[in-house]
């Protein structure tokens, strides 16, 4: 999953618009269930940047003064040292009790039984979108809440349309008229801009292939979709590359980093691209063109898009401070103090009182965020597999592929073929 | 960690001297030499030696470090030899290694020689070549060298400037963004040149007159006085910067953003190996890959020593 390296690499960019928010919600103010019994102290961990830190520290502070003698200890470092860290604490036995955690490591961290199972009463989760809550569940158990949820979006540069006096993308596109209005409006744009960045590995892929197939992956972690996808895929944009209006892969050398700062819409030189909505408010904020976005082009056929949960929180298999945890964990979803203080940042709330609470304290482009999300959440079709422990690898291998296409070191059969056998070998290893 | 021992010694002291047979004077000069090491001591085993140990058995094993390892033989092994990014990733490093070494060694070496003319403010530029080996493995740098060689960066001006029209691209094409890396590397050639330095000041200035007397040109007192009399100094720098090579990490790992890309072009060897261990959590793959290139630098050290003899020239023996 490419996009969740893309979500993830920006976490501390996404901190500084402070983007999305936690908790489902219910209750208003303040959860009932597991109040006894939480003193004494727990340790709490997750990845993000400083503005990330400083709203959590404040959350953590408010809980604290709403709970007399119970402590929460914050450890928090980026995505990369994050993973090392947990799994490294894992291996010691030793893992924090409540953890931010991510699709990409609940099926792993589960299967070696380092997770509590949670309890949806406990944590008052009857309203929760279960978007949020089935990338948690393994064999009928919950073991990670979303915090919040996200959606791949179209974006597009609202000034930069107007000026070339194109209509914006329908909301209606699939991805043959995608193809053809770009390069009608390839024609109308100054030199030095494109229309968009080559999609090989982006986080469109898997809306694509979803569209094809029930599924990317089969429950014991193998390849669900057939090469003549991927051939389809990287056809598609092999096409538009030669079309002219893809964006030459030199302008934007950084965009490796995943950066949202770093991609070329950022930079200026395309006037559309696949973008998370929990990304949007950033993007959206590095240049001074109006940005919307509209939804992922349809195909297929079935609806290929989905609510994903932006991270998940947990709770150690080893935590001696269980009640505590629990607690905590209520709090963060449900308290108003919490969900106002941390906003957007970690997705938008999963439960319509939680959005209630939330949305009046919302810049006008957050704002936007929630109502995508309600508009375009319900016609999505949520993910019903976890993601397997090599998925990771075998985005590595389709960015490699992307590459020599972008590079035109390869054509697509080549690359799908390489791709495929990468791939399948990759996920029976 | 230290306070035990020391706190041990502390009170041991006052007993051993206080003790009619007391231990003898060179048994407690040996028990305060081991507590002085013992801070050494207990950080080559504690830190380095247990793990290596560890890594060792690790490497016959399937391990994710949240699951106890299996042991699985040799496959790790065998596995590395069907694995294409692999061989990729030792093709990158030697062509590195290969490139970088040598270019790093003869840029210390003449800038050495000429910084030994005794011109003024030797101390100042010294300091000034010196500092490169310094920052240029951090981050920092390496997030520097990635701004100065992108698309508008300051590299690509100066060489519009100079004429040179459709410039690479450094960062994008496969085919050369492993030069930025060497180039990199290079710039770092400050150590080796305070060592040639060094060693250019120690050799005797009589066999320079001894030469012009003879009639000698300057290439040739080069040639046949200094280089013979820096060489065992070549050698402590090949070897170090080899094995600093073969090692080489964050600049790939900061260019590359992670992933030693393009193509794997920039895939070094203890980047792919970063990879399988903490980016997929084949942490026995990784430990296997770790034995392997201990290996290799261990076969280059032991025949860049065994070919030393017959290039390597010690004043003493003469």
């Amino acid at each position: 999953m490419v996009t969740r390296r893309e979500l993830l690499g920006s976490s501390a960019a996404v901190a500084l618009a402070g983007l999305t928010g936690m908790g489902l919600a219910g209750c208003g103010k303040e959860t009932k269930p597991a109040e006894q019994g939480v003193t004494g102290s727990a340790r709490f961990s997750w990845w993000g940047g400083d503005q990330r830190a400083k709203e959590t520290r404040e959350v953590i502070k408010s809980f604290q003064a709403d709970h007399p003698g119970a402590t929460i200890s914050a450890q928090f470092s980026d995505w990369g040292s994050y993973w090392q860290k947990l799994s490294t604490t894992a291996a010691g036995g030793n893992l924090p009790d409540v953890m931010q955690m991510d699709v990409t490591h609940v099926k792993l961290f589960v299967s070696s039984n380092q997770l509590l199972a949670l309890d949806e009463k406990t944590l008052g989760l009857a309203e929760t979108d279960k978007d949020l809550l089935a990338p948690g569940t393994v064999d009928g158990k919950l073991y990670a809440v979303g915090t919040g949820g996200n959606m791949s979006t179209l974006m597009y540069n609202q000034t930069a349309l107007d000026q070339a006096g194109m209509p914006v993308p329908a909301e209606g596109f699939n991805w043959d008229t995608l193809a053809s209005y770009a390069v009608q409006l390839q024609k109308k744009l100054p030199t030095d801009r494109w229309v968009i960045d080559a999609g090989y590995a982006s986080i469109w892929w898997e809306i694509f292939l979803r569209q094809r197939n029930k599924e990317i992956w089969t429950d014991d972690g193998k390849i669900a979709y057939s090469k003549d996808d991927v051939l389809d895929w990287f056809n598609y944009w092999y096409d538009l590359q030669r079309a002219g209006v893809v964006v030459p892969p030199g302008k934007a050398p950084n965009a490796a980093s995943g950066e949202t700062a770093d991609s070329p819409f950022a930079l200026g030189f395309t006037v559309l691209g696949p973008e998370w909505s929990n990304l949007f408010t950033t993007a959206a904020s590095l240049t001074k063109d109006k940005v919307e976005i509209t939804r992922t082009p349809t195909g297929g056929t079935m609806a290929g898009d989905s609510i994903n949960p932006t991270m998940q929180w947990s709770i150690s298999a080893q935590s001696k401070k269980v009640e505590l945890a629990n607690t905590f964990v209520s709090y963060l979803l449900h308290n108003e103090k919490a969900i106002t203080t941390i906003g957007l940042d970690r997705g938008v709330p999963g439960d319509p009182a939680a959005r209630k609470i939330v949305t009046p304290t919302l810049t006008p482009n957050e704002k936007l965020v929630v109502q995508f999300l309600e508009k375009y959440g319900k016609s999505g079709r949520p993910v019903s597999v976890l993601l397997p422990e090599h998925a990771e690898q075998v985005t590595d291998a389709l960015t490699q592929a992307g590459d020599a296409l972008r590079l035109e070191k390869s054509t697509p059969t080549a690359a799908a073929d390489t791709f495929w056998d990468q791939a399948q070998k990759i996920s029976k290893s | 960690m230290t306070s035990g021992p020391l706190t041990t010694a502390a009170v041991a002291a006052p007993a051993v001297a206080r003790g009619p047979g007391g231990l003898s004077s060179k048994t407690k000069e040996s028990i305060a030499g081991y507590v002085f090491m013992a801070p050494f001591l207990i950080g080559l085993f504690g830190l380095s030696l247990v793990p290596i140990i560890a890594s060792s058995l690790l490497s016959f094993t399937d391990y994710n470090l949240l699951t106890a390892p299996t042991w699985v033989g040799l496959d790790n092994y065998r596995a590395l030899l069907a694995d294409g990014h692999y061989r990729k990733s030792l093709v990158v490093t030697f062509v590195f290694v290969g490139l970088s070494v040598p270019t790093t060694l003869l840029a210390a070496l003449v800038l050495a020689a000429v910084l030994n003319r005794g011109i003024r403010g030797l101390a100042i530029y010294r300091a000034v070549f010196y500092v490169p080996s310094l920052l240029g493995g951090s981050v920092a740098i390496a997030v520097l060298w990635r701004q100065l060689f992108a698309d508008g960066g300051v590299v690509n001006r100066l060489l519009g400037f100079f004429g040179w029209e459709h410039p690479p691209a450094w960062l994008v094409d496969p085919d050369f963004t492993l030069q930025t890396l060497v180039i990199l590397s290079v710039w770092q050639f400050g150590a080796p040149m305070i060592i040639f330095l060094a060693g250019l000041r120690q050799i005797p200035a009589d066999l320079y007159e001894a030469a012009r007397v003879d009639g000698a040109g300057r290439l040739a007192q080069f040639f046949r006085i200094t280089i013979p009399l820096l060489t065992p100094l070549v050698l402590f720098n090949l070897i170090m910067q080899m094995i600093g090579a073969f090692q080489a990490f964050t600049s790939a790992y900061v260019i590359s953003g992670g992933k030693g890309g393009p193509l794997d072009s920039t895939l070094f060897y203890t980047l792919y190996l970063y990879i399988q261990g903490f980016g997929y959590l084949h942490m026995g793959y990784a430990s296997a890959m770790a034995w392997v290139l201990l290996v290799i630098i261990g076969a280059f050290t032991a025949l860049i020593f065994a070919t030393s003899r017959h290039w390597v020239f010690y004043m003493e023996q003469q």
